[in-house]
């Protein structure tokens, strides 16, 4: 769930329903997020405030989390209707990162984009702006061009806000364009950035089709090693794209 | 008149036999109802007619954990040895076009043993849709026989914990196993 906001700052923008909601949730008992108590409170605060969309957005995240998919997006459609800005951007995110629902996401960072004079800003769960992650789904579309042509653009005009996988990423739909050279050039920046069992893994495969033999089995073992200290892609909720398990490492090993 | 003496008793003693059948199952009902408040989003209650009887909690119901992604601290192989599993157990029928999503939740007891399977299913736009046997029953008797669910424990005592699947299926083919 986002943070509660600082409620004053609908008491300064005169919108009294909102500021009661708000001001209610902020007295109001805290609980789990997937306990009747929880509901119940925003509830409330939807009965103060109907067009309280943050409420909406509250409630929809215990049903994402449970995996129910049906009350997640009735909910999240009400939060998207009152206020498409603030919540748009949340509910493609979701739609990429727990259904793998590449177009449904692609046209809410689009549209997200055509209303908004702003940056249409990163994940939830911050590990990607979500150009990246309209990137991904592109990817996942079959259409590497797009999302190459995406992610280069992302890192050109913001190079200081570069993604812990972004390198990653872009060096995988080089190597899956078979261009290796550039492959291994983005790779070695992804080192820079953390340094992943995927990343070796990835770079593995550029070696083995290059038929780089030596390099390639160096890459495996230490992609091996990241693997079983840690270092390798993680999500709470979801397994992020172009992960590797343990096992397809040891399988290219054997 | 005799004849009709005879049916009017026998009316009476049904309708009093179907009145009393009717209070004996309201009172099941609500004996069933008052054990079965939800207390948290999602929560999956022992069902007789459905529910293997041997499957059983180690805690209280109102005890087990929401686990949302599995790894390799909940399955032996992770993800990849789940995805090998519905490989080798779904087979598409290359008449079946359905798409969308089915999720099957479930619970997994501090002995590594899964139980009270339970099936969501929608369309690819979130709309509730029921597939075909074929389909969603493949999908859970499948999810049934994965064996290799981890135990799980918090501070040395061992816990149940909730689980899912959700299968994006397009044209009748899994094209995805989330989360």
């Amino acid at each position: 769930m986002h943070s509660q906001r600082n409620c004053s700052v609908y008491k300064w923008e005169g919108d009294t329903c909102r500021y009661k909601a708000c001001n209610y949730l902020e007295n109001a008992p805290k609980y789990f997020q997937l306990r009747k108590e929880f509901h119940k409170v925003y509830d409330r605060a939807l009965e103060i405030c109907p067009n309280y969309s943050d409420a909406y957005r509250a409630k929809s995240v215990a049903y994402l989390k449970t995996g129910d998919f049906i009350s997640w997006k009735k909910l999240m459609d009400k939060a998207v209707e009152i206020n498409p800005i603030e919540h748009l951007g949340y509910r493609g995110w979701a739609k990429f990162q727990f259904f793998r629902d590449y177009k449904g996401a692609i046209s809410d960072f689009e549209y997200l984009d055509s209303i908004s004079d702003n940056d249409i800003g990163y994940s939830q769960n911050g590990t990607y702006h979500l150009n990246i992650a309209k990137a991904l789904c592109y990817k996942m579309l079959d259409k590497k061009d797009i999302a190459i042509s995406i992610i280069q653009k992302q890192i050109e005009n913001d190079p200081f806000s570069i993604g812990i996988y972004d390198y990653l990423h872009l060096g995988v739909l080089y190597l899956e364009n078979n261009k290796y050279e550039e492959a291994l050039l983005t790779f070695k920046k992804q080192e820079q950035e953390y340094s992943c069992a995927e990343n070796a893994y990835y770079s593995a495969l550029v070696y083995k089709a290059i038929k780089d033999s030596i390099n390639h089995k160096k890459s495996l073992l230490k992609s091996k090693d990241l693997y079983l200290k840690g270092r390798k892609m993680y999500d709470s909720y979801t397994h992020p794209v172009d992960k590797v398990y343990l096992k397809d490492i040891e399988n290219l090993l054997e | 008149m005799e004849c009709i003496k005879i049916d009017k008793q026998k009316i009476v003693i049904l309708f009093f036999s179907a009145f009393i059948l009717c209070i004996l199952l309201l009172l099941r009902t609500a004996k069933k109802t008052s054990h079965k408040i939800v207390n948290v989003v999602g929560e999956i209650f022992t069902d007789s007619i459905i529910d293997n009887k041997d499957f059983k909690l180690c805690g209280e119901q109102d005890r087990i954990i929401q686990y949302y992604a599995f790894s390799e601290k909940t399955y032996q192989g992770e993800k990849t040895a789940i995805k090998a599993h519905f490989h080798e157990n779904y087979v598409c029928s290359k008449n079946n076009l359905e798409s969308g999503y089915i999720r099957v939740r479930f619970i997994v007891n501090c002995k590594g043993v899964s139980g009270r399977f339970r099936l969501l299913e929608s369309d690819l736009n979130y709309k509730p849709k029921i597939f075909s046997k074929k389909i969603s029953n493949q999908l859970l008797k499948a999810t049934e026989s994965l064996k290799e669910w981890k135990s799980m424990t918090v501070k040395g005592i061992g816990r149940d914990y909730y689980q899912y699947l959700i299968f994006r299926i397009e044209k009748g083919q899994i094209i995805e196993i989330l989360p």
